[in-house]
């Protein structure tokens, strides 16, 4: 039978630990402001001098969350990403939240990719500071909603481009001659005669490419083909 | 001289339910692709005046398509796309090809060339013309 747990060692257990990078007083200011009122958030260091020493309090005090504050341009912003998130190894990762003012959403996507979990606006509202800590501290992501759309249109369009190359690998020489004669407005009959095969074979491989691009529409091949020669 | 072809769904995909229309289509299996491509658009304005304007595609797919137009329309308004098929693609030869659809959104626009953004649902057949 197992003991139940204190009331105040749950309540630790269940708070936050942060760690604030600000080299600005003013904004570090407000930082705190904002998030002095939630009681799932504690505050467990504040770094205001290099990344190096960002990175060497990350590892001994272990965050669940660490918050940088980038209002001063950086010029590798990614790798400073990359080695907050690599700092504790592979075990124990810190979510890692930006707060600043990143002009495109490409850096974003960009930042992202680096170990980013989410990233605060600092013209947003002071009082969703708190949320967005809890939020990348649970795993999820965190942006500014006039920013997601943006950024999820360049997600889909990056990996949707990717899936649509791999898929045309796929396709054997003929196959992809069949395609391209789809794509000129070709019959069935009239690709037979170009390649000199039955009309069967070319319901065949016609069936192959359904499979292998996943459609079944016949348009859509032909905007398969077209978009194979424009790019 | 033109040589007209129409062609419609694969017939594995025509049945009673959805003969004559894309609408039953399986969006899931549709990837929407990025193209380019400059298209002439036909229609006729609420005022009923017939107009043909220019612009690019932003996305297409085989059941709708998405492009930014000046003209004033309204949810509904049927159109016509004309489409140049690219040269590398028709070996030099002049493919066009033609779809028809109607407005299913209209999006007011900032900062861009064309004043709206059109989205378009495919509803009849589509046309691959050839001119010699």
């Amino acid at each position: 039978m197992s003991s139940p747990e204190k009331p105040s060692a749950k309540k630790k257990k269940e708070e936050i630990k942060l760690l604030i990078y600000c080299p600005s007083d003013l904004i570090l200011a407000g930082i705190i402001n904002s998030i002095e009122m939630a009681k799932k958030i504690e505050v467990i260091g504040i770094e205001k001098t290099t990344i190096d020493s960002l990175l060497e309090t990350i590892r001994q005090n272990q965050p669940d969350v660490v918050l940088f504050s980038n209002t001063e341009p950086v010029p590798n912003l990614r790798e400073i990403c990359k080695a907050i998130r690599d700092a504790l190894g592979e075990g124990k990762r810190p979510q890692l939240l930006l707060l600043g003012t990143i002009p495109s959403h490409e850096e974003i996507v960009g930042l992202m990719n680096a170990g980013m979990r989410g990233y605060f606006d600092i013209n947003d509202q002071s009082t969703q500071l708190s949320e967005a800590i809890q939020v990348v501290h649970r795993g999820e992501i965190w942006l500014p909603r006039d920013k997601m759309s943006n950024i999820m249109d360049r997600i889909i369009s990056v990996v949707g481009k990717d899936l649509k190359e791999k898929s045309l690998d796929q396709l054997t020489p003929t196959e992809f001659q069949v395609l391209r004669l789809i794509g000129q407005g070709k019959s069935n009959e009239e690709i037979a005669q170009a390649l000199f095969i039955s009309k069967n074979t070319v319901r065949s491989h016609i069936k192959s490419i359904y499979t292998k691009l996943n459609t079944h529409s016949r348009l859509q091949l032909a905007l398969y083909a077209i978009n194979s020669a424009l790019f | 001289m033109k040589d007209t072809k129409k062609t419609s769904l694969p017939s594995e995909l025509i049945t009673e339910e959805n003969e004559g229309t894309y609408l039953h289509l399986d969006r899931r299996r549709e990837w929407r692709l990025e193209l380019p491509l400059q298209v002439l658009v036909k229609g006729t304005q609420p005022n009923g005046q017939p107009f043909e304007e220019i612009t690019v595609l932003e996305n297409i797919s085989s059941t709708g398509a998405y492009f930014g137009l000046d003209a004033v329309l309204t949810i509904g308004t049927p159109l016509e796309l004309v489409i140049d098929l690219p040269p590398k693609l028709t070996e030099g030869q002049k493919i066009q090809l033609q779809l028809q659809g109607r407005v299913v959104r209209l999006e007011k626009r900032e900062n861009k060339d064309k004043a709206q953004g059109i989205a378009l649902h495919f509803e009849e057949e589509y046309q691959f013309v050839t001119s010699d």
